[in-house]
């Protein structure tokens, strides 16, 4: 069961990190911009406003924290099954 | 005394599982009865048909009336969508983890290459999403179906790959050792033996890629604008100077579960475990 847990546990904190269709069609980020996701945020800055590059540089960095949480999980993963 | 504490742990589980089963069902009924609810209706805490307001078919009517066909386009799209995008799906992963399953490669470990699928299901669609905007200009396949089903694909592919290895692994290499004895090419054993034991599994992937696919917004959002909406567009699409009209979106919402309620209704008999067992002695 544990393994099974973790997994799960890794996956649910990563799929935060998507959220993107429930803030997009319920409030539009507001009231004021207080359910704007990062991935809302890349959203409206790359494909509203056309600015790519920043929207694309807050990508990475979207990138990078869930590549982080990634090889927490990708560790523990190898303790186990190798 | 161990009898009692039995009990009371039996009877704790069951109301635990209640308030899952509530926790789940609660919003279906809060969808249900919103679409039969006047807009002022909907603001107040109402929660009791005829007790505390009073149900119309109004909304109903006016969806089918004026944007009948903008939601039967919604829904077509979707369907055609999700079908293609996990039937490939599945068919590139299906032969992906064969190959990783059965093969011993040399350059890249087949862990690393696993691992590297695995890895996808950790990407955040966001990340990759102006990239696939600016490609799917150049090739002008911006709201078209074609598009969609392109990148659906990738995103739950990988999820196919890894599911099919594992059912290929737990298949017992000896039925296939068997089909080559008798004159079978690798090709023609997997066709033939491989594939239809791991129908239960292939099943179960083309279930969930679907549901990945259906219930996908962002990439749909972003590259299509009218003629290849799928249905978690237009169901977002109710948005109006008022605000969000729930009324609508919960018609539309319920329109939309229908279609993967029937599909998973009808393959369910399908999914069956152990087909194999006893099929290796010793």
């Amino acid at each position: 069961m544990l393994p099974k847990r973790d997994t799960k546990i890794e996956y649910t904190t990563v799929d935060a990190f998507k959220v993107f269709d429930v803030p997009f069609s319920l409030t539009s980020g507001g009231p004021g911009t207080a359910t704007r996701t990062l991935t809302f945020y890349i959203y409206t800055q790359g494909l509203r406003n056309f600015d790519l590059g920043y929207a694309s540089a807050m990508a990475y960095f979207l990138l990078v924290i869930t590549m982080v949480i990634g090889t927490l999980f990708f560790r523990r993963y190898r303790e186990l099954y190798e | 005394m161990s009898k009692k504490r039995k009990g009371v742990v039996e009877v704790l589980v069951w109301i635990v599982v209640v308030i899952a089963i509530l926790w789940v069902l609660f919003p279906f009924y809060w969808a249900v009865i919103t679409s039969f609810k006047k807009p002022a209706d909907v603001f107040r805490l109402s929660s009791i048909p005829w007790v505390q307001f009073q149900p119309t078919l109004n909304n109903w009517l006016t969806e089918f009336n004026q944007r009948g066909p903008e939601i039967t386009r919604g829904i077509l799209n979707s369907i055609t969508i999700a079908v293609c995008a996990s039937l490939l799906a599945v068919l590139l992963g299906s032969l992906a983890g064969y190959g990783l399953a059965r093969h011993r490669y040399t350059k890249w470990r087949n862990q690393s290459m696993s691992f590297w699928f695995l890895s996808q299901r950790f990407l955040p669609p966001a990340a990759t999403v102006i990239p696939f905007f600016l490609l799917m200009k150049s090739l002008k396949l911006l709201d078209t179906q074609l598009a969609l089903i392109l990148v659906n694909t990738t995103f739950v592919m990988p999820f196919a790959v890894l599911i099919m290895r594992d059912m290929f692994r737990e298949l017992p290499v000896e039925l296939e050792e068997a089909a080559w004895v008798d004159g079978c090419s690798r090709w023609q054993s997997f066709v033939r033996i491989a594939l239809p034991l791991a129908a239960p599994a292939l099943v179960a992937t083309v279930i969930i890629c679907f549901a990945f696919v259906w219930n996908e917004f962002l990439f749909a959002l972003v590259l299509t604008y009218k003629k290849a909406s799928p249905m978690t567009v237009v169901i977002a699409g109710t948005e109006h100077t008022q605000g969000v009209q729930f009324w609508y979106v919960s018609t539309r919402l319920l329109l939309a579960i229908i279609p993967p309620t029937i599909l998973a209704l009808t393959v369910q008999k399908y999914i069956v475990r152990g087909l194999t067992m006893g099929a290796v002695k010793g």
